[in-house]
């Protein structure tokens, strides 16, 4: 009777060990996994972050007179062009992925109001081919999309004129 | 319940209590500041929007830049809370205009982004008159102050907050 008893006393002690241990791990795991979460997300705006520092100072967008270049501007003359450019020209595409990734860069003039719609520069959303009712299609596929927004100024050099515009960086995780 | 009994049974307590404290330690200490990245965002927001509007140049005053409006009605006087002495433009005067193209500005973005702002100019009586704000602005905020030179010795600070 005392040997049942040590030994019931000995499998309780196992089980509320267990048991610990169990929501200890559970609490644990949890932890660790909203930390990189977490850590996923900061890693991920950080990256955005660079893209939209790297396309505010594209050289191939400055806007320079004697070899000073002005700080926050882009030439519209040389933005339509790049536009036209990666928009026709896949390699032209393949080249600045190296720089932007995933992402979508548009630029958009705010003042003077105008008519004319924001100018994709550039524009690569991960896609996949999926089968969609027999059909197989091109879907993008991203889990997050990170925005971000920069005030910009857009020299028409025609007009010799400097307008407000915005650059938005879309970039893709 | 023997004495024994009882003594483990609150040491049991006592150890669980330990544990769940030690983890709620461990998950606030290993926090990471995911405010970090949007402050400087929105601190650069800030000082980009400052420099950018600086540059613009107007539309009805002879091209001139949201600068030189305001180095122009930093000069004026103030009479009633009306501005007089600025030089004209076309629809107005250099005050209303810089006024006009900022409030603009900051609608046409931060407004556009669902972000409240407050927007004021130091130095002067005049360039105190031009405010733009929008929602409410007394917790949190980042943003940017930008001093001008209106002539030698007479300076006006610039400033936009962006707000939480």
């Amino acid at each position: 009777m005392r040997g049942q008893v040590k030994m019931f006393e000995t499998v309780g002690v196992l089980v509320v060990f267990f048991f610990l241990l169990g929501i200890g791990s559970l609490f644990y795991f949890g932890a660790q996994r909203t930390s990189l979460a977490r850590e996923q997300v900061v890693a991920a705006e950080q990256q955005a972050f660079q893209i939209v520092l790297k396309a505010l100072y594209l050289p191939e967008l400055d806007c320079s007179f004697l070899v000073t270049q002005k700080d926050n501007c882009i030439d519209k003359l040389k933005m339509e062009q790049l536009a036209k450019l990666m928009a026709q020209n896949d390699n032209a595409k393949q080249d600045y992925f190296a720089q932007f990734g995933f992402a979508k860069i548009t630029v958009g003039q705010k003042y003077p109001v105008s008519d004319e719609s924001e100018l994709v520069l550039y524009s690569n959303v991960p896609s996949e081919i999926r089968t969609v009712g027999g059909v197989e299609r091109e879907v993008e596929s991203f889990t997050s999309r990170l925005v971000t927004q920069s005030p910009i100024l857009l020299y028409d050099a025609i007009r010799d004129e400097y307008g407000f515009g915005v650059i938005e960086v879309s970039v893709y995780v | 319940m023997s004495k024994g009994q009882m003594e483990i049974f609150g040491l049991v307590v006592i150890v669980i209590l330990l544990a769940i404290g030690l983890l709620f330690a461990i998950v606030i200490l290993t926090k990471t500041p995911t405010r970090d990245v949007a402050r400087v965002k929105e601190s650069l927001q800030a000082a980009n929007f400052l420099n950018t509007m600086m540059g613009t140049t107007s539309q009805g005053c002879g091209k001139r830049a949201v600068r030189e409006l305001l180095q122009d009605c930093a000069v004026a006087g103030v009479d009633n809370g009306r501005w007089i002495g600025a030089s004209a433009c076309e629809d107005g005067n250099t005050c209303e205009l810089a006024q006009d193209m900022i409030q603009t500005m900051l609608n046409q973005t931060l407004g556009d982004w669902n972000k409240n702002y407050r927007f004021f100019v130091n130095g002067t009586r005049a360039v105190e008159l031009i405010k733009v704000e929008s929602g409410p602005c007394s917790g949190e905020r980042e943003g940017s102050t930008r001093p001008e030179k209106v002539r030698p010795g007479l300076d006006i600070v610039l400033t936009l907050h962006i707000c939480r």
